[in-house]
């Protein structure tokens, strides 16, 4: 029988925003509903290519435990909206992927097992900066998988053309000019050949950029911000980067590319997050600062077309700040239960070096867990790649977004970011209306 | 003379009167109540009164979106109208190749919205965009604030007119040519018998296209989601778009509830108008 609030989400899905619901694609894969029986379990994830490493991983569970685990992968751009419909209606999976921006509006309404009740043995071994992103309130709410930080992918053939190092690359926003500019001006050349500054230089003709200068807030906009000593969130979880030292940086990051003519339009890369991604596998970009999330599509997408490396991501005056920022597993707390054995089984797996040791195998991203991590590194080492610079990276860092519905408090932030990148709005005027208007989302 | 048995026809209608009820009677009472509640999803909703209409009101966001979604029906609709009118008046007069021309124009109209919104985004794309490329210039079609809604409204025309072409086809073959004829006889040229005849003739189809372009106008959603999601600077967030956001982004089901009755009453408002003045029109009878 339906229970009450099942069926009053099911009717306001349709009927309260029927008009945008009936544009969305169904909810109906990814909740409990997928081959279940007494003793399967569900697991739901938002990374296509995570899914046979959890494959791999899950029929070890299965020989040792008996308890099969259905996987469905919900895509990014629909997972959270999907993910608040099921667990609504009581319809969320067993267990699911969290990012910090979303689990606390989660863990508040009691939709998350409490770790600290489950897993008892080996939590010395997780990445403690992802355990700290999930510890709320005297519990740990979610099982780290994964973590990234965030480095600077390089074009070998480029920068050593042009008699650079990445890894010297320092910016200043107070400076008349700095390593980055100097470098970005060396990298960026237009059809005619000349670069930024050159009597003749046409902006719009550019066939090559330095640099990935975007609306991004964990791989450019949280990193230069921390880098210039500006706060992304105070102590509140409210939002506090409209501060000089935020207002300077971010302007620097957007004179990037409106100014100094080093980076990509933002009109290309505000409809495109992954335009500059594809600029670098292309061959036209010449430093790309992102995170392990985009090794396997650059590997990928490079092949052999020339040489590229990782070096470590540009530094600031307060130092080289990367955002790291984890993935966990969390339990649903709402789950019947016959079910509720099998879930913490299945969160203990997870936790363990074995568990998690697929995720490093198959090259997907860095295990949480401090035993499996060296498999990520020698999948790529095995391909002529050194990620150890992400590893570096968590030596100095910057947290990711965190608090209740941070995530709808970015949604809101973003489109003024983007006006920033653009070049509408200066810095002085956008930030402090970003962060107004990001706030009033997440009260 | 036929006796009416009500059972009978209480329980033909009851399959309709059911889905009638269930999926439109019940969730648009259900959206009412739910727009004066608190309610992210996840957590148990509470009452708060009239407070998300005072919240959509007093924020301009909703404002806002209503003068976008005016903006792009004003724009949209009377082109598509005008269009599709001109297209059946040279596709019904079964020219070579006229039949190829009527699918082809139809094609747009029945592919995804949201698939012809990303091809779109690719034809616009600043840099790399085929438009740029075809006319020589770097123009930023969807991230201009001046230009992007416009764009949005030109692919809602293309997608349309070829939909609204095949409604004034249908109507333009039940005029009888012996009513142009004779008005050739009494030396009327094209225009006066495009004005004069075919334009009047046409009411009740336009009548029809009109009501159903509007209210489509302002339920468009996957189109513009796809081509700017309301961006920039939410020159492009017709009202749809707005419930989505604050629905599936903010997670503020009332208050997206309470922008969908506001929709809904417009809506109804709307097309009582356009009745009231397409009824005071003459209806000429051709039988």
């Amino acid at each position: 029988m339906l229970s009450r609030r099942r069926l009053l989400t099911a009717l306001a899905a349709t009927g309260a925003v029927g008009t945008a619901a009936a544009c969305s694609p169904s909810s109906s894969n990814g909740g409990g509903d997928d081959g279940e029986d007494a003793k399967t379990l569900t697991f739901r994830l938002w990374d296509e290519t995570a899914k046979p490493a959890y494959e791999e991983s899950f029929q070890a569970f299965t020989e040792k435990t008996g308890w099969k685990v259905a996987i469905t992968v919900v895509p990014w751009d629909e997972y959270w909206k999907t993910l608040s419909l099921d667990v609504g209606s009581s319809e969320a999976a067993d267990v699911y992927w969290m990012n910090s921006a979303n689990f606390v509006q989660f863990q508040e309404s009691g939709n998350l097992m409490n770790i600290n009740d489950v897993v008892t043995e080996g939590r010395d071994k997780w990445v403690k900066s992802v355990v700290d992103l999930y510890t709320r309130d005297g519990g740990l709410w979610g099982v780290p998988q994964l973590w990234d930080s965030i480095a600077l992918y390089y074009n070998k053939n480029l920068t050593d053309a042009a008699g650079i190092d990445p890894a010297s690359l320092r910016f200043d926003p107070a400076a008349p000019t700095d390593a980055l500019r100097d470098a970005g001006r060396a990298l960026t050349l237009d059809q005619g050949g000349k670069h930024p500054g050159d009597e003749g230089f046409d902006p719009n003709t550019r066939t090559q950029f330095a640099f990935n200068a975007q609306a991004d807030r964990q791989a450019i906009i949280g990193p230069f911000l921390a880098s210039n000593g500006a706060q992304w969130q105070d102590a509140d979880e409210k939002y506090s980067f409209a501060s000089a030292e935020g207002i300077a940086a971010f302007q620097y990051a957007a004179d990037l590319v409106n100014v100094q003519q080093i980076a990509p339009s933002a009109a290309d890369t505000n409809e495109n997050g992954d335009f500059t991604r594809d600029l670098f596998t292309q061959g036209k970009l010449a430093l790309f600062q992102s995170g392990p999330y985009n090794v396997k599509n650059i590997a990928e997408g490079v092949g052999d077309t020339f040489a590229w490396g990782i070096a470590p991501l540009v530094a600031g005056p307060a130092g080289g700040k990367s955002v790291i920022h984890g993935v966990v597993a969390v339990g649903n707390a709402r789950a019947g239960d016959e079910k509720k054995e099998g879930i913490q089984e299945l969160l203990r797996w997870l936790g363990t070096a074995d568990g998690q040791r697929p995720l490093g195998t198959q090259g997907v991203a860095f295990p949480a867990h401090a035993d499996a991590q060296g498999a990520f590194v020698e999948h790529w080492s095995g391909k002529g790649v050194d990620v150890q610079q992400f590893i570096t990276a968590t030596n100095d860092t910057t947290p990711a977004d965190r608090g209740a519905k941070s995530n709808a408090g970015l949604e809101a932030a973003m489109p003024i970011f983007q006006e920033i990148f653009i070049g509408r709005l200066s810095a002085a005027d956008g930030l402090p209306a970003a962060q107004e208007a990001g706030n009033e989302a997440m009260a | 003379m036929i006796r009416t048995r009500p059972l009978t026809a209480y329980l033909l209608v009851a399959p309709s009167l059911l889905g009638v009820t269930a999926f439109l009677i019940l969730p648009v009472v259900l959206a009412f109540a739910v727009s004066l509640m608190q309610w992210d999803l996840i957590g148990a909703p509470t009452f708060v009164g009239l407070d998300n209409y005072a919240a959509l009101l007093e924020g301009g966001s909703l404002g806002n979106s209503l003068l976008v979604t005016a903006v792009f029906t004003l724009i949209s609709v009377p082109v598509t109208l005008a269009l599709g009118l001109l297209l059946a008046t040279q596709l019904v007069r079964a020219l070579p190749g006229s039949a190829l021309v009527r699918v082809i124009v139809v094609i747009p109209w029945v592919c995804a919205p949201l698939a012809i919104g990303v091809v779109w985004t690719w034809i616009f794309q600043p840099s790399t965009g085929a438009l740029n490329a075809l006319i020589g210039h770097r123009i930023e079609w969807l991230t201009s604030p001046t230009l992007a809604l416009p764009a949005v409204a030109f692919v809602a025309i293309w997608q349309n007119v070829g939909y609204v072409s095949l409604f004034f086809q249908a109507g333009l073959s039940r005029i009888p040519d012996s009513i142009y004829e004779a008005a050739e006889l009494d030396g009327a040229g094209p225009w006066r018998r495009l004005v004069s005849m075919t334009i009047p003739l046409l009411r009740p189809t336009t009548f029809f296209l009109a009501v159903t372009q509007v209210v489509a106008s302002f339920q468009v959603f996957d189109t513009i989601y796809a081509l700017t999601g309301g961006g920039p600077q939410h020159r492009t967030e017709v009202i749809a778009a707005l419930i989505y956001s604050e629905g599936f982004t903010a997670f503020r089901l009332g208050r997206a509830s309470a922008a969908a009755v506001i929709l809904f009453v417009i809506l109804v408002v709307i097309t009582v108008v356009q009745q009231r003045w397409f009824a005071k029109r003459i209806t000429y009878d051709m039988s």
